[in-house]
């Protein structure tokens, strides 16, 4: 039996026995069969001593139940470490940041409590997945959408914790600020409401999300300080009608303005979907494409094109884009969805290629305005969670393909926030490249475009191989490593990253003597003194443990 | 796999670097070939019985072996289908009926489709109760390991034809009753190879089979 750091045997097997009289003994998991499952498919060290493992996994059905476990947790001072569907892969997985942990397992709390159609809210428990309220919604034929990521397997609760996005409307792909209302059992075993749901009598807990005085709910995004058990979230009316159309732009420099022109678009609420970025020239697909770009009819690039690509410094040269303008393929592809009455859609789309006919060359490809519900032909032509689908199809992304006979065994994802403009684009993408050229790592890309998850700033996300050479694994984080410093270095943090560079991340927002940082520490030295609640989550230990900080 | 091709596997329309993998997999094939574990022909009516207690064979029509073992399986009654969409395969079909009912669902499959399914059995209270993992060799000669019930496939008695017989086995099963508990699977980076086939069974696990149905 594994033993959590610090915890003598007599202790772990008598609080072992005190979960079981709790969740039932077939609720607590100390074999490694068992426990295998919680481990990080992905784990940057992965097979290494460095990796993750659990020491048990405890499985509570009930918020008392968690409660009753947190007790005894705090009696025994074990570790913790809660996970919803585990499904954080690339960042992650179901493992504890803190080896030695035992995972609370909150998939059985599975219940959606509350779903209105006229005020378009759901209130669920952890164990809910995008694909059990898809379901849920469909047998009920309710009129309703749920954003969803991709891939859509996980839980809305710790994706939204997580800080995880979709495709739809801004404040809804945003999935912690479509959020309303949560429920959390403290490290003490308390359970706080917050909100309006701290009304014993309340009316609106998933209508309002602010409550009385300070709005604590983003003390538990990306935190340690309480186990989440319910939240509330804001669901999509079925629109009327969906328009998507592409604009493509002739010439390396026109990202600059359009960058500029889709903000004032956005901003201005002209559309409302999330813009997707390509490059025909540069062989890069736009997120909807790639699907059909890995498993279709093997992609073909001519050999003159492939050889200017080849020698194309950080996605340019002169002799490229005159190649481009030759054969008319677009140096950048965005596409624009707006969600809407169909008359108000192709209005939208209209002024939107009226404003971006200030650059010259661009061209425009008008898209069929889809009438909700979706038939099944238009589903298989379209990108699901665009239309509030979950989908597994972006496992192939992964999967071997023609263009991807040799597959990696997992990946890390890298995902640093960059500002809105185009100069970034350009800027980010030196830094990256020359990053990996200096390592003598390959990116699996020609250019890194942007994606637009959320409103005001692009976040850049791609993944580093981890594949069955620990060697290799090493190098990738050396790379990673690196990144994290020169990214900071030009004013760009990730927004998220696997436990196992928590630490490094957390490193480089060091304001004022890292003041954010202690200020987080006060609060989790406060509300979980025995540090039992997911030590180093973000960066954030407890204090008999902040020494070992890395 | 990355040929897609092998003894009796062949493509209608076959690259050139297919042609050649095949050739040299034709010539790489073990000589010692061991006789298959499940004699040919005799067993279909048992085989009838043990193909009704999966509620699917999936297998992946893109590559040859895997097809062929789902071929095989079909030949013998097994509800065997192309995983083609694995969404829809999820959502529509087997998160339904798992909820409301045990039943095992067997594949040959990449380590892809498997990880995804596995994960999302897991909460269902299924696990991975039988595996066999096909490693190919860079001289593409297959070795093949076993997690499970032992007594359901010797993997030393796999031979040239192994994905067939794999079929056979399986459906045709040990004549030991339903599935026991095995130790458990990941699909890990460590486990995974470069051209990997995984054959395997996803059933509730012992006494345990139905926890988590509910939440």
């Amino acid at each position: 039996m594994r033993v959590p750091p610090n915890v003598s045997v007599s202790d772990f097997t008598a609080a072992i026995k005190e979960f079981q009289s709790v969740v039932g003994s077939d609720w607590v998991f100390t074999s490694d069969a068992d426990l295998n499952v919680y481990r990080d498919a992905y784990s940057p060290y992965l097979g290494e001593p460095e990796e993750r493992i659990a020491s048990a996994a405890v499985a509570p059905n009930t918020t008392e139940q968690v409660q009753s476990v947190v007790r005894i947790a705090n009696k025994y001072h074990i570790p913790i470490y809660p996970i919803s569907t585990g499904k954080n892969l690339g960042y992650g997985g179901s493992a504890p940041g803190y080896s030695g942990s035992v995972v609370l397992d909150l998939k059985r709390m599975n219940r959606i409590l509350e779903i209105s159609e006229r005020n378009a809210y759901v209130l669920v428990e952890p164990g809910v997945s995008y694909f059990d309220l898809y379901r849920h919604i469909q047998e009920r034929g309710l009129k309703l959408w749920v954003d969803v990521p991709d891939p859509g397997w996980g839980s809305l609760i710790g994706n939204a914790l997580e800080h995880g996005s979709g495709y739809t409307l801004p404040h809804l792909r945003n999935h912690f600020e479509a959020h309303c209302g949560m429920e959390v059992v403290l490290a003490n075993g308390e359970v706080m409401r917050t909100g309006m749901g701290a009304l014993p009598a309340a009316q609106t807990w998933q209508q309002y999300k602010s409550g009385y005085g300070p709005w604590v709910d983003g003390l538990f995004l990306q935190s340690n300080f309480g186990v989440v058990t319910k939240m509330g979230f804001w669901l999509m009316p079925e629109p009327d009608a969906v328009l998507k159309g592409q604009i493509q732009l002739p010439r390396y420099k026109d990202l600059v303005e359009f960058v500029d022109i889709l903000n004032y678009l956005e901003n201005s609420g002209v559309y409302n979907g999330t813009p997707d970025f390509g490059s025909p020239l540069l062989f890069m697909p736009q997120i909807a494409q790639w699907p059909e770009f890995i498993e279709g009819a093997a992609p073909t690039l001519d050999p003159g094109h492939a050889a200017l690509l080849q020698k194309a410094e950080f996605g340019y040269s002169p002799e490229l884009e005159a190649y481009g303008l030759k054969h008319n393929i677009p140096y950048w592809r965005c596409s624009l969805t707006f969600y809407g009455p169909a008359k108000a859609v192709l209005a939208q789309w209209e002024f939107a290629k009226e404003k971006c006919r200030a650059i010259a060359g661009v061209t425009f490809e008008d898209g069929e305005v889809v009438r909700p519900p979706l038939t099944a032909e238009q589903r298989k032509q379209i990108h699901l969670p665009e239309f509030g689908i979950p989908s597994l199809n972006n496992f192939v992304f992964g999967a071997r393909s023609k263009l991807n006979p040799h597959p990696a065994h997992g990946h890390m994802w890298f995902s640093p926030i960059i500002p809105r403009t185009g100069e970034a684009i350009y800027t980010a993408n030196k830094v990256f490249m020359q990053t990996a050229k200096e390592f003598d790592i390959p990116l699996q890309f020609s250019f890194m475009m942007p994606t637009c998850y959320w409103e005001r700033a692009f976040v850049c996300i791609f993944g580093f191989s981890i594949t069955e050479d620990a060697a290799s694994n090493k190098k990738h984080r050396e790379l990673f490593r690196e990144l994290i410093k020169r990214c900071a270095a030009h004013g760009w943090g990730e927004y998220r990253t696997s436990t196992v560079f928590q630490d490094d991340v957390a490193q480089e927002y060091s304001f004022n003597n890292y003041v954010l940082r202690r200020f987080s520490e006060s609060i989790k030295d406060a509300v979980d003194p025995n540090g039992i609640l997911s030590p180093g989550r973000y960066g954030i230990w407890p204090k008999h443990l902040r020494d070992g900080r890395k | 796999m990355a040929a897609d091709s092998g003894p009796g596997y062949s493509e209608t329309l076959l690259s050139r670097r297919e042609v050649v993998v095949f050739g040299l997999a034709s010539l790489l094939a073990p000589v010692a070939l061991r006789s298959a574990a499940i004699p040919d022909g005799a067993s279909l009516p048992a085989a009838s019985q043990r193909a009704a207690m999966f509620h699917k064979i999936v297998y992946d029509e893109r590559d040859a072996y895997s097809r062929a073992f789902g071929l095989e399986a079909l030949a013998l009654g097994g509800a065997a289908e192309p995983v083609r969409d694995l969404t829809s395969l999820w959502l529509d079909e087997l998160a339904p009926m798992w909820r409301e009912n045990d039943f095992a669902v067997a594949g040959m499959t990449r380590p892809d489709v498997l990880f995804c399914l596995e994960q999302m059995a897991w909460p269902l209270g299924r696990r991975v109760v039988f595996r066999v993992d096909h490693h190919e060799s860079a001289s593409h000669e297959f070795e093949h390991r076993t997690t499970g019930p032992q007594s359901w496939i010797d993997p030393g008695s796999l031979g040239r034809d192994w994905p067939r017989e794999l079929a056979r086995a399986l459906l045709r099963g040990p004549g030991s009753g339903p599935v026991r508990s095995a130790s458990n699977s990941m699909v890990t980076a460590a486990t995974l190879h470069r051209n990997t086939l995984i054959s395997w069974v996803i059933a509730g696990r012992d006494a345990r089979s139905t926890r988590g149905s509910a939440g």
